[in-house]
């Protein structure tokens, strides 16, 4: 396989990766009723609180830097392999091989961005649902409440 | 970082230093960059695992490790297509010098 027919591999696996996230944005029914942004397919979506939240995101973050340092120390190989290739043709295939290889992992970088703003948005629908239910809870209790007021023992 | 020269090429060329480069472009970058993934998202799991519980939180993990295994195989690809491509432009490159002087015939 020729390095450019390897180039348009690449691409169509990273198209693969970006129609799978685009799938997982497609939207559900709630709780609530009102269509909503879904992460990942999250039916009983169990959300977490805001300070676990915040652990969830630090998490990813570390995760996405650790694929960046990745991404820096597989350049900073590269350039080594530059320098033993330079002054013959091969250097082009490198280069392309080069440019394809952090093109894909750059794009899985952003793909991990995008899993946690799902995420996040997924949790944030799970509060408002969960608030609902509370206010629903409320109510009925106090339609209960009026209801037993109304009981006369006879 | 890894020694990657090819100390034995005359003319730019030389069969057994770029096999060795490719070698190690496959153990030192390919090899370990897949290795480093793979256990950077076990940190993550894991961290994942210490704050959320559930059905989502495990669809989440299966969903991240498979956009992994896609990317491991991608690089796979990759690298496979390069090791093609630069094989067959030393072999070329060989055939090239095989018939770059002809052998005088014998008197």
């Amino acid at each position: 396989m020729a390095i450019e027919d390897a180039t348009s591999v690449i691409q169509h696996r990273k198209e693969d990766i970006y129609t799978k996230v685009n799938q997982a944005m497609t939207t559900v029914t709630s709780q609530t009723g009102q269509d909503t942004p879904r992460a990942y397919g999250l039916t009983n979506f169990a959300g977490m609180n805001q300070r676990d939240l915040a652990l969830f995101d630090g998490a990813v973050d570390t995760y996405r830097g650790d694929i960046q340092e990745i991404i820096n120390k597989m350049e900073n190989q590269m350039d080594a392999i530059r320098q033993a290739f330079r002054g013959n043709n091969l250097v082009a295939r490198v280069s392309v091989f080069i440019t394809a290889i952090k093109d894909l992992l750059n794009a899985y970088v952003a793909t991990i961005e995008q899993e946690k703003i799902l995420v996040e948005d997924a949790n944030q629908n799970w509060e408002a649902a969960q608030r609902k239910i509370a206010e629903n809870a409320t109510t009925d209790a106090e339609a209960i409440r009026t209801a037993a007021q109304g009981v006369t023992l006879s | 970082m890894p020694n990657l020269t090819i100390d034995n090429a005359t003319v730019g060329y030389d069969t057994a230093g770029v096999r060795s480069l490719l070698d190690k472009i496959k153990a030192e970058v390919i090899h370990d960059a897949e290795t480093a993934m793979k256990q950077k998202a076990i940190n993550l799991f894991n961290a994942v695992d210490e704050v959320w519980r559930g059905v989502s939180a495990e669809k989440f993990k299966a969903n991240m490790q498979q956009d992994i295994d896609k990317i491991i195989e991608a690089l796979d690809a990759s690298y496979n297509s390069l090791d093609a491509e630069v094989s067959q432009i030393a072999k070329a490159m060989g055939d090239v010098d095989v018939e770059l002087v002809e052998t005088r015939a014998a008197a």
